[in-house]
């Protein structure tokens, strides 16, 4: 037996080239502020501040959502369908005379349905993501149109509901609030509990988690159910800013969903993102919006930023990928 | 009597109509280093799979301290006391070292959230009293290879109380100084009391670390005995001991020429100056156990790894070797080792996957048009030849026999012509009939001029199909071997002990005279 101390062992293989890097989602977004209150005086207003909260609660619920999925190496197409569920099933309950608690919660888990379905057809059926929830996706617009015959509903929406989503506490709206609210809990679930951690070791490597003792199908149909019913609150929101149900609520939401996560360095390929990037890449998202719709960028243009935000944050994270091998 | 920590009695298990372990024994004493030693195809694999839940045995039964137990999971296997350390580590690589050794078993408090600051502790104390140099809030993907095989030996056995340990070629990609603190890991586990059940082809380490030695050929228990009454040649020959079959057909001798000249072939971790000549017509084997660099040589030289030094020539002219597309360009045919990952497109038809690397030449028109007609003429002549059990050239190549899908791998390159034909176990998988009819081809191919390179791990189709053997120790050259000297004892001891007699030469002196 050799009598080397395994002290002399190097435990790492090599530091972190850029630990800078992992911030880069929150860098961006003080760059964003720096930028906006620079070329503009009303862009650092209270007013403007919680208008891009605002206007980023429903995506931006709809992320975290996206992000439970992705972790886990899923991806959700679906959630911008199931988001116009949660819209026209409150409203038409509503109308039909059912309590504003009783039409959100059924809104709700609709969506939660629609979430199970695709975790079904992932695990059980052995489906890939991509093409589970674009079926999904397909068929939930539909469903939303039969419910509504294709019309928005006007009729039959009751005050209180309206003030859901248009009322402020202390001056913050509450689509503010939910934001927060949404992003408080995600972080106390993926940081601080059993689930919220095998949910990373699922989306890290799918067959030692197996090994692990962690039952695979249940945590990858979980995040699916989640990211329905976020879809579905985000909707209920919805309906309740707008005060009506509109079957073309959430179309093309899946996209903005995606962007602002792995904008905020949540890998699409599973296992590494944090509550905090996935907040930094709404932030990004709704900000340089933001900007652009102050600087009078026309509503076409702005995309473009958009896209090409998305382009240099990736190639960002795969150049550090490759350095750190 | 003591209970045995683990018992084995009459295992036996077969793939189809092959048998790989027949009636196998094997005891495992509480607290002892038990060595499992075998040829490729031994068995041993199989063994060990068996033990750790991944496959059932057909028949037999299995004691785990006494008891009668079947596993039907790895994961019932790790409850129940059998910790398997495969090959590949078995972590969550973006996670800590401490969420790995907690995953599933996290500490809890006020019912469900994870108490962060006693599982850090906790992991960390774990590892200090181990005096491992390793910090817990490190990710696992930050740790050199023998940190994380000891994250997974503290998880499996601290974690898990785990009283077996199988352990799968631990010491594949560590460096002596990580492979002593492997070995000082594995004296503390035996005064604990584990058992280890420890795999691997080096031999010193074997004499090294275990207690006794079990030694597994053509799925049977050979011999089980103390290490101190077992020498390293008497292993090489019990691992042995076949007699070479006769279905190895005949071949023309070698040509004088030299037509692939290989020089100082280096792959960093793989490969360190190997030099070999190839004669025209000659089939040069390529031997080595698993770990070895065997592998890579055929890999190098297709453009499959990244080479970082030597050179290579074929006909005289220098041999860029950048990606495979380009190696085909310079007239090298290649058969892969992984059939289904790398050499065939299963849902494609046997035609298409015929012309798959050559099909720029069936294009007409500026590239727009593929030249069905010559396609199939091309394809069906290969059928034809090879005797391939196809309905036609269109039929998915995926609903063929393993071996008539080999047929067809090697029959691929019968289109076109090549300058060399590099082969890696053109035979796996195959059943006898299909072996000969290919063979015949590889010899047909090397009778028309080719050079050839076969890499196997079959000593017997080696020493049936080769004129040299080139054996790989450790990344270079151990020997080369030929005529008489080419034995199935002769290649596992140039693949498995060390010799002071420096590195063989495979280069040939000029003028050659060989006995061929």
């Amino acid at each position: 037996m050799s009598s080397i101390s395994t002290g002399e062992m190097q435990g790492v293989k090599a530091a972190r080239l850029w630990p800078i890097a992992d911030y880069l989602p929150v860098l961006v977004v003080v760059a964003l502020f720096v930028i906006g209150s620079l070329t503009s005086d009303r862009f650092l207003q209270s007013t403007n501040v919680l208008n891009i909260l605002q206007y980023a609660a429903e995506p931006a619920i709809i992320a975290v959502g996206m992000m439970f999925v992705i972790l886990a190496r899923g991806i959700d197409l679906s959630v911008g369908s199931v988001m116009g569920i949660g819209n026209v099933t409150a409203a038409i309950l509503m109308a039909a005379g059912y309590p504003v608690s009783v039409s959100i919660v059924a809104a709700i888990l609709f969506g939660g349905v629609f979430g199970l379905l695709n975790g079904l057809l992932v695990t059980k059926g052995r489906m890939e993501p991509i093409i589970a929830t674009l079926a999904t996706m397909i068929g939930a617009r539909s469903v939303v149109y039969f419910m509504t015959d294709g019309a928005p509903l006007f009729e039959g929406i009751p005050p209180e509901f309206k003030l859901l989503a248009q009322g402020k506490v202390f001056g913050v709206p509450n689509g503010v609030l939910f934001l927060i609210l949404v992003f408080l809990a995600a972080y106390v679930v993926l940081d601080h509990t059993k689930f919220g951690r095998q949910i990373y070791a699922v989306g890290g490597s799918e067959e030692t988690a197996g090994l692990f003792g962690i039952k695979v199908w249940w945590i990858k149909s979980s995040v699916y159910v989640i990211s329905g019913m976020l879809a579905a609150t985000a909707g209920v929101i919805g309906a309740s800013r707008l005060g009506i149900g509109d079957p073309n609520a959430g179309v093309g939401y899946e996209l903005i969903a995606i962007t602002m996560v792995v904008v905020g360095g949540v890998r699409l390929a599973g296992g590494i993102g944090t509550v905090f990037g996935t907040l930094s890449g709404v932030l990004i998202v709704s900000t340089l919006t933001n900007i652009l719709q102050i600087k009078n960028v026309s509503t076409h243009a702005q995309l473009i930023f958009l896209g090409g935000a998305l382009i240099a944050m990736m190639l960002f994270f795969s150049w550090r990928d490759a350095k750190e091998g | 009597m003591e209970t045995n920590a683990l018992d084995i009695r009459g295992i036996s298990k077969s793939f189809g109509a092959n048998k790989v372990l027949t009636d196998l024994n094997l005891t495992l004493k509480k607290g002892e280093v038990h060595a499992l030693m075998g040829e490729n195809g031994s068995g041993k694999s199989t063994l060990i799979k068996i033990i750790s839940g991944v496959y059932r045995a057909d028949g037999g039964e299995m004691y785990l301290e006494g008891k009668s137990r079947k596993f039907e999971s790895p994961f019932e296997a790790q409850v129940g006391g059998i910790a398997t350390l495969f090959q590949e580590i078995q972590e969550i690589p973006d996670l800590t070292v401490a969420e790995n050794l907690y995953a599933g078993i996290e500490p809890i408090r006020f019912g469900m959230f994870i108490d962060w600051r006693s599982l850090r502790k906790n992991a960390q104390d774990q590892i200090d009293e181990l005096n491992l140099h390793i910090n817990a809030d490190h990710k696992m993907r930050q740790l050199s290879p023998s940190s994380r095989k000891m994250v997974e030996i503290i998880r499996a056995v601290h974690k898990r109380g785990a009283s077996v340990v199988i352990m799968d070629e631990p010491t594949a990609n560590l460096n002596q100084g990580e492979i002593d603190a492997l070995f000082a890991t594995i004296a503390e586990l035996k005064a604990r009391g584990i058992s280890i059940l420890y795999v691997s082809h080096r031999i010193r380490e074997i004499f090294q670390i275990s207690d006794r030695i079990s030694i597994l050929r053509d799925g049977r228990l050979i011999r089980t005995d103390d290490t101190k009454n077992l020498t390293e040649e008497e292993i090489v020959r019990l691992m042995v001991g076949r007699a070479l079959p006769e279905f190895y057909p005949r071949r023309a001798p070698p040509a004088d020429t030299v037509s692939l000249k290989v020089r100082g072939l280096t792959v960093r971790g793989e490969l360190d100056d190997v030099s070999f000549d190839v004669r025209s017509k000659e089939i040069l084997g390529i031997a080595g156990l698993e770990g070895s660099g065997a592998t890579s040589v055929i890999k190098a030289l297709f453009g499959l790894r990244h080479v970082t030094g030597g050179s290579v020539e074929i006909e005289g002219q220098r041999l860029v070797i950048s990606s495979p597309r380009n190696s085909i360009d310079q007239g090298l045919a290649y058969v892969p080792e992984d059939r289904k990952a790398d050499g065939l497109f299963l849902n494609k038809t046997v035609s298409f996957n015929l012309i798959a690397g050559v099909l720029w030449r069936y294009f007409s028109w500026g590239w727009f048009v593929v030249r069905n007609r010559r396609v199939q003429v091309a394809s069906a002549s290969v059928i034809k030849r090879l005797g391939v059990k196809v309905s036609g050239p269109f039929a998915r190549i995926g609903s063929l026999s393993g071996g008539n899908q080999q047929k067809a791998l090697v029959g691929r390159w019968l289109i076109g012509s090549y300058k060399a034909l590099l082969l890696e176990e053109p035979t796996r998988g195959v059943d006898i009939g299909a072996k000969v009819e290919i063979y015949k081809e590889i010899n047909a191919l090397a009778e028309s001029g080719l050079p050839v390179v076969l890499y196997s791990s079959e000593l017997l189709e080696l020493i049936g199909m080769c004129d040299r053997v080139v054996v790989i120790r450790g990344g270079k050259i151990s020997a080369v071997l030929s005529g008489n000297e080419l034995t199935e004892e002769n290649i596992l001891e140039k693949a498995l002990i060390k010799d002071d007699s420096g590195p063989a030469q495979a280069v040939l002196a000029h003028p050659v005279a060989l006995p061929v």
